[in-house]
């Protein structure tokens, strides 16, 4: 129980202080991968960018437009940080377990499901067109990437024969990394991925260029940092999950002997993941509406199908 | 049983986390005083022009069948997660069955797709 009450704390820890700084590495990264170095006047290097943005953040003023349904207005926000936390409890990282639950990944994928509700609710409680049109963008797109990744991770699950982390690490460290096994399942969940964080190249609720700020054009302030908590929290949970289902997680040289390897390992991988997320958003141009369902519905979900029966093959096969 | 109450515990610090760190400017408005509105800050965004006519009235929702056929398809992965974690206990003959299953939902699909419910202009 201590143990548990300890991770638990060391999660909801992590997932909090870890986003300030992937704000400042993503200006980073993107700023030397176009060729310009990217915030340097704060501090050594731009280090207290992210400090800075806070403090301004937090003496913000609040307000709240015209019009706006104030009680979802208020709530959006806060639902984008809690679903993201609530599908951190599940995932363990190395040792460390706060909830060590049977359908694990049952529930990851539920409750990062569920958060594009807070970006629905902002659009539509808004009062503002580009909002409402941002809101209605994210409902049409959480239709197209859910299935994609609904049977990519039932092709992972087909051969692990579990939704438990720790039954799935273990399988890995006996027949060698999922990867290896399902490579197509691992490529679609990393095109999905980027679709469900809310990413380049399917950042289309925020698509700035056409629709202002997106759905949270209204806000301002720590609601306003909110989402960008949620979205972060959510990219880091995900690439914590990619990494456990097909990277084989903390397993490792020596993560036997000393579980702390096996944390350092598993957030090596996921860091991995998370540097992606920043390099696909430097490389790619945002999709076009239709073109995303288009891809989503025509090109992905056939080959997620299909790729169930290979995975029950393969399955069969290793055993 | 022990786990639940964990998850349950998890519940509660995010909850709290969650209606804490988005309301922290109503904490620092109040005490600090920052305020400085002004009745053009409330007015919802419009490239800095009055706004023509309010949010109101009908949004044509055009992907209404395609909701119908995500619910078709998303219950099918509810039928299909048991059968992946049984897999090994029903055997071929599961993959069998499985397999006429998405079949007949994949004919519904390529039905959809040739009667236009998937096209975007």
């Amino acid at each position: 129980m201590i143990n548990n009450l300890l991770s638990m704390a060391f999660i909801v820890g992590l997932m909090l202080v870890a986003v300030p700084p992937i704000t400042y590495l993503e200006r980073k990264v993107l700023g030397h991968m176009q060729q310009r170095p990217g915030p340097m006047v704060v501090g050594f290097h731009g280090l207290l960018q992210p400090l800075a943005d806070a403090i301004k953040l937090i003496f913000k003023e609040d307000i709240i437009p015209k019009g706006a349904d104030k009680l979802l207005f208020m709530f959006a926000p806060s639902f984008s940080i809690f679903a993201a936390l609530l599908a951190a409890s599940v995932v363990p990282i190395g040792f460390i377990q706060a909830v060590p639950m049977k359908s694990a990944l049952l529930f990851v994928m539920a409750m990062s499901a569920i958060s594009i509700y807070a970006l629905i609710l902002a659009g539509y409680s808004s009062n503002d067109k580009y909002s409402f049109l941002a809101g209605m963008r994210a409902a049409a797109q959480v239709l197209g990437y859910e299935l994609p990744m609904g049977f990519a991770l039932m092709a992972a699950v087909i051969l692990y024969g579990s939704f438990d982390f720790n039954e799935i690490v273990k399988w890995q460290s006996q027949h060698g990394w999922g990867i290896l096994y399902q490579p197509i399942a691992f490529l679609l969940f990393l095109f999905v991925m980027a679709a469900e964080v809310g990413r380049p190249p399917f950042d289309l609720p925020e698509g700035e260029s056409e629709l202002v700020g997106g759905f949270h054009t209204e806000y301002s302030g720590m609601r306003f940092a909110a989402f960008f908590f949620g979205e972060y929290i959510n990219i880091i949970v995900l690439s914590l999950v990619v990494s456990l289902l097909f990277l084989g997680g903390w397993s490792g040289p020596l993560a036997d002997k000393y579980p702390v390897l096996g944390v350092l390992y598993h957030l090596g991988k996921a860091a991995f993941f998370i540097f992606l997320t920043f390099w696909l958003r430097a490389t790619f141009p945002r999709y076009r509406f239709d073109q995303m369902l288009s891809i989503m519905w025509k090109i992905l979900l056939p080959i997620s199908i299909l790729n169930l029966f290979v995975a029950a093959a393969e399955a069969l096969l290793v055993g | 049983m022990k786990v639940y109450i964990v998850l349950f515990l998890f519940f509660l610090v995010a909850l709290a986390v969650a209606l804490l760190v988005p309301n922290v400017n109503l904490i620092t408005n109040r005490f600090l005083r920052i305020d400085r509105s002004n009745p053009e800050k409330f007015e919802p965004y419009e490239c800095g022009i009055p706004k023509i006519k309010p949010l109101t009235g009908h949004y044509f929702a055009f992907f209404y069948i395609v909701a119908l056929i995500f619910l078709l398809f998303d219950l099918e992965t509810v039928f299909l997660f048991p059968w992946a974690v049984a897999f090994r206990e029903l055997g071929v003959l599961g993959i069998v069955e499985v397999f006429l299953f998405v079949g007949i939902l994949l004919v519904g699909f390529v039905y959809a797709i040739f009667k236009g419910a998937l096209k975007w202009e």
